[in-house]
């Protein structure tokens, strides 16, 4: 039998193993070797879209968002395993943006389905049963009632788009590896506030200083 | 080496196919619409303490999925009905009808227990692409972009559930397989400042679903 053949199937069937035990350690919600180079194909390759919101390649390539921002590189993405603290140190400093600042939330329902709102940036605060209640635009806007126990990762994205801009957010997952919410700090393609980036740079610090969601 | 390529291409291609079919989105077991005799008096029972309270704040009190509050909820104008793609398409039309300046909030639960309500515009109807996508934007688009996945779409009802001192809670509720609220569009929330419009254009989309055939009469 031809040795090359014998190697590439021997490389192949390990590289399955790797991404199939790199899913199972985490539940299933970080991206295995092969959903990382078709991830990564969908955003940079030939005819990608680089700064497309990560709804969109779930939905097109069938996987849980997770998987998507679980196959960037830790300079476009960084990622923390969720718990109450955590939950609550990230929205100190996302209560800091700045109530008059201007953000998109994004929403998905199971993954299937997604809206984009135009809001002034949300600020939270717990209650008395530990879950965090939402609002915008001093009540007037959106409202929200969050458990942060239901959540798995907390991200924060940033996908370089043209003309030095980028798509920027911090997105919350449930234990499913569908999108909760996420918080767009700037989108391609529209303009961006230094403040408001300044603000998220330091969620992004944050985040990036706590337990890591999924490997690189 | 020719051997070596087909067969790396082919099992590439099979891992491909798993990571996009076999693991894809989630799709959870689909749960019966109708309730029993037990759930409704148990519906009933809630909205007696807690009258004209959300769908969906009542299914996470009572820990039951909300397509089963909608199809208990105690109001003798409940209309609701299994639908098609299409069906969804001529539902929304009729939303569109209320008016594209008429003030609605909508509500969404993720995985049937975070709750978010975004005040807005009714969004309306773009162009069809036929691309499975049902698109929705509000206020020329200045508003919500919304992309509903038609093909997960189940149930959709028209609720209008009594308040306090007459007020009353209508809502046009779109449903998954799962039971779990997709997008609900609110006319009105007791307790609340609401829109005539929009109750003027609930009751037109709720004849619309009334003329369905009905789930759960």
């Amino acid at each position: 039998m031809n040795k090359h053949f014998i190697n590439g199937c021997a490389i192949l069937f390990l590289a399955g193993l790797s991404g199939a035990a790199s899913a199972n350690a985490d539940a299933g919600l970080c991206a295995g070797y092969f959903e990382k180079q078709i991830v990564r194909n969908h955003f940079f390759g030939y005819g990608g879209n680089p700064a497309s919101p990560p709804p969109i390649p779930s939905h097109d390539l069938r996987l849980v968002e997770t998987k998507v921002v679980s196959s960037l590189s830790h300079k476009q993405a960084v990622g923390a395993v969720a718990n109450p603290e955590r939950f609550a140190d990230v929205w100190e400093t996302i209560n800091a943006w700045g109530a008059e600042k201007n953000v998109n939330v994004v929403v998905t329902i199971d993954g299937w389905h997604a809206f984009s709102f135009p809001s002034k940036a949300p600020a939270a605060h717990q209650d008395s049963n530990g879950r965090y209640a939402v609002s915008a635009d001093n009540g007037a806007g959106v409202r929200a009632l969050i458990d942060p126990e239901l959540l798995s990762y907390i991200y924060a994205i940033r996908l370089p788009a043209a003309n030095g801009r980028a798509l920027r957010n911090v997105s919350f997952y449930d234990k499913k590896g569908d999108l909760v919410f996420a918080l767009h700090a700037s989108e391609a393609g529209k303009e961006e506030d230094p403040e408001l980036i300044a603000a998220f740079d330091r969620t992004w610090s944050v985040i990036e200083a706590m337990p890591a969601a999924c490997s690189e | 080496m020719k051997n070596l390529s087909f067969i790396a291409a082919a099992a590439f291609a099979g891992l491909t196919a798993h990571a996009a079919h076999a693991n894809g989105l989630n799709i959870g077991e689909p749960i019966e619409a109708c309730v029993s005799a037990d759930v409704t008096t148990a519906v009933a029972a809630y909205y007696k303490g807690h009258p004209g309270v959300t769908l969906n704040s009542a299914a996470q009190d009572l820990n039951i999925p909300e397509l089963n509050v909608a199809t208990a909820a105690p109001d003798s104008r409940r209309v609701a009905a299994k639908v098609t793609a299409e069906q969804v398409k001529d539902i929304w039309t009729s939303i569109d009808g209320w008016g594209a300046k008429t003030a609605v909030r909508l509500l969404f639960t993720m995985g049937g227990k975070q709750l978010m309500d975004f005040p807005s515009l009714v969004p309306t109807r773009q162009a069809d692409l036929q691309d499975g996508w049902l698109d929705i934007y509000a206020d020329d688009g200045a508003g919500v972009h919304g992309h509903l996945w038609l093909g997960r779409v189940d149930t959709v009802h028209a609720v209008d559930l009594a308040g306090s001192d007459g007020e009353r809670t209508r809502a046009i509720s779109f449903y998954a397989p799962e039971g779990h609220l997709i997008m609900g569009v609110y006319a009105s929330i007791a307790g609340e400042d609401f829109d005539s419009k929009a109750v003027k254009g609930f009751e037109r989309t709720r004849k619309a679903i009334a003329a369905l055939p009905q789930l759960c009469s």
